[in-house]
């Protein structure tokens, strides 16, 4: 099946995981739960991190970006002013007592916590989503369609006539 | 997880007779922040970790030949130092992740390597390897998979006695992505693909098979983790990694934004001179030596 590229399709593509993401939510939480009353903390920082980090690795790579483009610098002051915006919202948030502390006392500390968690949640989705690929391309190269997506030139047989001298 | 201190150091406990630290716990804050541990901490912990990013940053440089064929040994180093730094600055809290990476870094090896083989083991149109590869690679895939559900049915690792919480967030996300980002792959693989029903059974198979191991996991206990703890980290992992997708997709969409924004700005190119006889000769001589060929 082949279908063309639409929101109706992307809506396809997220809805199985979407309900399969609820379902596992709601036997988890019917089964019981055990200390999760920081989940809405680990959602904010988990965000937040990753918004700052990847925001900061996109500055990085916007000087790839100015290298095709006779280096402005708009782009990249841009960057960092959304890089910026990140960097102040965790200070922010974090400052406030209780808001987005989890076990740590210190901001510092929380803030550190915050990227070693980050490490640790990236490896996991990178481990993951490269089985996935390689299971699917590894199906994909060992089973090639039997026919293929392109025209295929068939040349005509040629009537090869072999003179065989005879000896006799 | 955090101990409440800077760079997840734990903070020698507070003794009476001990002056130094005496001091120690009643100076400004800003000259705490010096403490040698920290430091320590700095130095083979964090430098260390922030050397991986700056490898991979290096590996994309186009314009220093030196500097990109550094980037390899920069992200190995990092890399190193950080599964180290367990022993190098075993205070720190945060060397439990430098614990997690050195023992999940044979089974994602076993499938890292199980997938390059499995893939190049069929009949690819480059870089084909035997066909012993393939089923090779399957092996190896299978014996990763069944590695990392050893260390949970069989013996978690430990760090400080306990096992290590960075396991539990890792293992939970792992299993969460896997099913989700499954079935979501299996998904595409039909709706995109042309006569790929079979693929996309079989990578939904997968995924639904891990669900089916995360459902395992909430009813029965593990080695050392109870079916209740893996409750709460399946609900926590899922705040993570919803939380680390919209915190990326936000960053790329500010990254769209900006140079969206930026090339809108440009101005239109006018339309340049028509070319001087001078410069027509010069491109019919360019033009003539390619593609004139010589006489025979």
């Amino acid at each position: 099946m082949s279908v063309d590229n639409g929101k109706g399709t992307w809506a396809l593509v997220l809805a199985p995981t979407l309900i399969f993401l609820v379902l596992i939510l709601v036997i988890n939480a019917v089964l019981g739960l055990g200390e999760v009353s920081n989940a809405f903390k680990r959602f904010a920082n988990a965000f937040l991190t990753a918004y700052t980090l990847t925001a900061g690795a996109m500055f990085g790579a916007m000087f790839f970006y100015a290298d095709s483009r006779n280096r402005p610098l708009a782009p990249l002051f841009g960057m960092l002013a959304a890089t910026l915006v990140g960097a102040g919202m965790i200070f922010l948030f974090l400052s406030q007592s209780d808001l987005l502390m989890e076990a740590s006392s210190s901001m510092q500390a929380q803030f550190f916590s915050n990227i070693v968690h980050l490490a640790v949640v990236f490896l996991a989705l990178v481990t993951a989503a490269g089985l996935l690929v390689g299971i699917a391309m590894a199906h994909i190269t060992g089973n090639p369609p039997r026919r293929l997506p392109w025209p295929v030139e068939v040349e005509d047989e040629v009537e090869v006539v072999v003179e065989i001298d005879s000896e006799e | 997880m955090a101990d409440g201190h800077p760079y997840g150091v734990e903070r020698t406990a507070f003794t009476p007779d001990s002056t130094n630290l005496h001091q120690l716990e009643t100076m400004p804050t800003g000259m705490a922040l010096v403490e040698p541990q920290q430091i320590e901490a700095l130095l083979w912990f964090w430098l260390p970790l922030a050397l991986v990013p700056l490898g991979f940053w290096m590996l994309l440089s186009r314009s220093n030949e030196s500097v990109r064929k550094l980037g390899l040994p920069t992200v190995f180093f990092g890399f190193i130092m950080v599964i180290a730094s367990q022993w190098t600055v075993p205070d720190s809290d945060s060397s439990a992740s430098g614990h997690l990476l050195l023992v999940v870094i044979g089974p994602i090896l076993l499938l890292g390597i199980g997938s390059f083989m499995a893939i190049f083991g069929g009949p690819v149109p480059v870089g084909r390897l035997p066909p012993v590869a393939r089923p090779a690679g399957y092996f190896s895939i299978a014996m990763g998979l069944a590695w990392l559900l050893a260390l949970h049915m069989v013996q978690s690792p430990l760090w400080r006695g306990e096992v290590n919480p960075y396991w539990m967030v890792w293992w939970a996300v792992f299993l969460l992505a896997l099913c989700l980002a499954g079935t979501s792959l299996a998904q595409v693989v039909y709706l995109f693909g042309d006569n790929r029903g079979r693929t996309a059974a079989n990578v939904g198979i997968f995924g639904l098979g891990s669900g089916g191991v995360l459902l395992v996991m909430m009813f029965n206990d593990g080695a050392q983790i109870s079916a209740l703890q893996m409750r709460s980290q399946i609900w926590l992992a899922t705040a993570d990694l919803l939380g680390t997708i919209a915190g990326i997709l936000m960053a790329v969409l500010a990254f769209a934004i900006v140079i969206t924004l930026y090339e809108r700005s440009l101005s239109e190119i006018e339309p340049t001179a028509p070319l001087s006889e001078v410069e027509k000769q010069r491109v019919s001589d360019i033009i003539f030596d390619n593609i004139g060929g010589e006489d025979e």
